[in-house]
């Protein structure tokens, strides 16, 4: 009588698998750029990056509507419900992820002092592959039920963001040149993150209206260009 | 078992080891819960677990038959109900049946009064009229019905007997009204009223239901027993058993493991 | 050519079919005209040789005396007189046959159906069934034994009541557990969940919603009473006047066909009696029918 609940929820589950993996492709291409010490990203790479973005947002809408229609025609309750809630907070995420990866490769092309990215190579490096780690530690807990991973990945957010904070300073340590100008890179430094923070905040807020418009007309339009 | 009755502050109704046998065969096996008092509670399980049963224990509609044996405590409002009279527990304690069953040869006045009638109770006339608009109005019939009291039921459709059938229970103003299944031999939409009447008649009355619709008990009941097998198996507030149930013989059951 | 022999084929067993549906039809409703002719034969026959003597007259006096009979056969006349002793007689034998049948007959019912597939219960079934196969005359017998040897002292309507109230008691027995074994289990467990004694549950629910079967097996048992003769003669004998006492002998429309058949002088009246007994069952039954239409 669930054969085809259960067919559904394992149909999400292998879609899932394969948002997930090119996710972490994504990340893995990032950690090449990075690892290659080049300021040129190859071209192969790029485009990789490029298909890879397009292909999951392709596939984080439809695998949207797969949840929707699942819980519209199963009713899923109990472990099958959360299981589904979860897997739509995940994919949302993941998405986001590919999209960071992007947005760092659009940054890694405009920077114009190798010298100052080089000597934080090892630093960056190393903050590459521990989130990639967590990714996929965070992502393989949900696939196996493995609780172990997932507290593994919250415990590791505290020390990265630990990392995080240090790194920078790390930064200014290693650069040279005078204590004002290292005031004003900390502060413009300071003052593009509320930059960013204010544009995430318009981000959410086409998030918030993208979900009206799915809520008024069961379209779901994101990635897509407006028509109208 | 799980079991959250601790949370339940005078419940209505205390349950206590509650067994029910067929000769040797226990159907309920050592049922205790507690069931609050203004709240719809959904009594759950696979076919044949004894949700019935246990249901019928309540108002010892058992004691019809030599080869049932009932052992426990039920204390309603802490009376024990079996140390009441039969007649004195059913006027607090009303039942409605899986199939419409208003009396054939009785008109609906006489229907919805039925529990004085047949058992001799003398109520003025006018008392009787007051009783019948109360009753009829409570379950949403009264307009539908007012003109023609004194035809016999049978023109009536499904959804409407059965809204009879529980105009007929709360005749007697009873503190709880049992159903068994009481939709599911109704259309969705007759379904879907009786769904609502009984969401609004759990103001003023406690609703006990057997339904072996998942999808029912989500919609209506505040409260959820697990039964599995004649042992309650799990307790509590519905949404919480239906997001995150506490023993995996429950979790099986919602997934449709078992059914 | 494969088509064609198809075809051909298909057209046959229609044919075939058709032939067999009319041959079907035709017989099955010859057999049924066999079926009915014997009723349609005997109510002609009654109604042409008896309707003659059909009056006001036929139905309130007394049978008349051989003489008077003789008299007017000789002279070509419609033999004087009536059956009206035979028609009270009937009235108040089925009457208190009725009221010694219908309580034992429903209460014997009740137990039955509530004893399902208990001992005693079955035993009684048992004894019903075999009772019912008992030639009337035998309970003639028995009546005679018990009440005219050793209660009235002689033949007397009692003793005739009491025979045919044993012949009704199977089939109200009978029918008022069946009946009660059709009202579906829903309507006692109503009534019991209000709080209703079982004992109530069975008179004031299941029989008034039995009735009309219960109805049904009472008439039936009457309609088959109505013309039973052999037991009659050995309780009430007989009479040629109108009688009410219980405890001397009665006639009975029957018991008054035998009579008249037995005597060469009154046979003609054999027809007229018939008939009337045929109406009187007749209208029973459509009266029954009547009653029970009018409780749905």
């Amino acid at each position: 009588m669930t054969l085809k609940k259960d067919n559904a929820l394992l149909d999400i589950q292998s879609d899932l698998e394969s948002l997930a993996n090119l996710a972490l492709e994504q990340m893995d291409l990032l950690k090449t750029i990075i690892n290659s010490a080049e300021m040129e990203i190859s071209k192969d790479v790029l485009k990789q990056i490029e298909k890879n973005e397009k292909d999951i947002d392709k596939k984080e809408v439809k695998l949207s509507n797969k949840i929707v229609n699942t819980i519209v025609l199963y009713q899923p309750v109990a472990s099958d419900l959360r299981r589904i809630i979860a897997s739509y907070r995940i994919i949302l995420n993941l998405e986001r992820i590919s999209d960071l990866v992007v947005s760092i490769t659009n940054y890694y092309k405009k920077i114009e002092t190798p010298d100052a990215f080089s000597k934080m190579l090892d630093l960056i490096n190393n903050m590459t592959a521990t989130s990639t780690e967590m990714v996929r530690k965070a992502l393989l807990s949900f696939i196996n039920n493995d609780k172990e991973y997932a507290i593994w990945t919250i415990k590791n957010d505290i020390v990265f963001d630990e990392y995080n904070h240090k790194l920078l300073k790390k930064i200014f340590a290693k650069i040279d040149t005078t204590e004002c100008d290292k005031q004003l890179l900390v502060s413009i430094i300071h003052i593009k993150e509320i930059m960013s923070n204010i544009e995430r905040i318009a981000d959410h807020s086409t998030n918030i209206a993208e979900a009206a418009i799915y809520s008024i007309e069961g379209k779901d339009i994101r990635h897509h260009k407006l028509d109208n | 078992m799980i079991n959250t009755i601790a949370e339940i502050k005078n419940p209505i109704l205390s349950i206590r080891d509650l067994s029910v046998a067929y000769d040797k065969n226990y159907a309920v096996k050592s049922v205790s819960v507690d069931i609050k008092k203004n709240a719809v509670t959904a009594i759950m399980g696979p076919s044949g677990c004894g949700k019935s049963t246990m249901l019928r224990a309540l108002n010892r509609m058992h004691e019809l038959y030599e080869n049932i044996t009932t052992t426990g405590e039920v204390l309603l409002n802490n009376e024990n109900i079996f140390d009441m009279p039969a007649i004195k527990l059913r006027r607090q304690m009303g039942m409605v049946f899986q199939r419409p069953n208003p009396f054939p040869t009785m008109s609906i006045y006489d229907n919805v009064v039925a529990g004085y009638n047949l058992n001799g109770i003398r109520v003025k006339k006018s008392e009787k009229d007051d009783i019948v608009e109360r009753s009829l109005r409570d379950v949403a019939l009264w307009d539908e019905v007012k003109d023609s009291l004194v035809k016999k039921g049978s023109f009536l459709s499904g959804g409407q007997q059965q809204r009879l059938c529980i105009a007929r229970a709360l005749a007697f103003n009873p503190d709880v009204i049992l159903l068994d299944e009481p939709t599911s031999a109704l259309d969705p939409i007759a379904t879907s009223k009786i769904e609502d009447l009984l969401v609004k008649l759990k103001e003023n009355y406690t609703i006990v239901m057997v339904t072996h619709n998942m999808g029912q008990a989500a919609r209506i009941s505040d409260y959820s027993l697990f039964l599995y097998l004649g042992e309650l198996v799990e307790y509590g507030k519905t949404k919480n058993m239906f997001t995150t149930p506490k023993d995996p013989r429950t979790e099986q059951y919602l997934t449709g493991k078992f059914g | 050519m494969t088509k064609s022999r198809l075809t051909l084929l298909q057209q046959d067993h229609s044919h075939k079919r058709l032939i067999k549906d009319k041959l079907v039809l035709a017989l099955v409703i010859a057999l049924s005209l066999v079926t009915i002719s014997p009723i349609v034969l005997i109510i002609s026959k009654l109604l042409i040789k008896g309707y003659r003597q059909i009056s006001l007259d036929f139905i309130i006096k007394n049978t008349p005396d051989t003489y008077e009979a003789i008299t007017a056969v000789a002279n070509g006349e419609i033999i004087p007189g009536g059956i009206a002793n035979g028609i009270v007689g009937t009235l108040l034998m089925v009457i208190s046959a009725s009221i010694l049948a219908i309580p034992v007959g429903v209460i014997t019912g009740i137990f039955l159906y509530e004893n399902q597939g208990k001992f005693m219960a079955n035993l009684t079934r048992n004894i019903s069934d075999i009772l019912q196969g008992v030639p009337s005359i035998v309970l003639g017998l028995i009546s005679y034994l018990w009440i005219v040897k050793h209660v009235t002292m002689g033949y007397s309507a009692l003793a005739g009541s009491v025979s045919i109230a044993i012949m009704m008691l199977p089939m109200i027995i009978r029918s008022t557990e069946e009946t009660l074994k059709m009202i579906p289990q829903t309507l006692k467990e109503a009534a019991l969940a209000l709080g209703v004694p079982y004992h109530k549950v069975i008179l004031r629910v299941l029989i008034p919603t039995g009735f009309s079967g219960l109805l049904t097996g009472i008439l039936l048992g009457i309609s088959r009473i109505l013309g039973e003769t052999a037991p009659l003669l050995l309780t009430a004998l007989g009479s040629s006047m109108i009688n009410l006492d219980m405890t001397k002998p009665t006639s009975a429309i029957p018991l008054l066909i035998w009579e008249f058949y037995n005597d060469p002088n009154m046979i003609d009246l054999i027809w007229s009696s018939s008939l009337l007994l045929m109406i009187m069952i007749l209208a029973l039954n459509i009266i029954s029918k009547q009653i029970i239409a009018n409780r749905r």
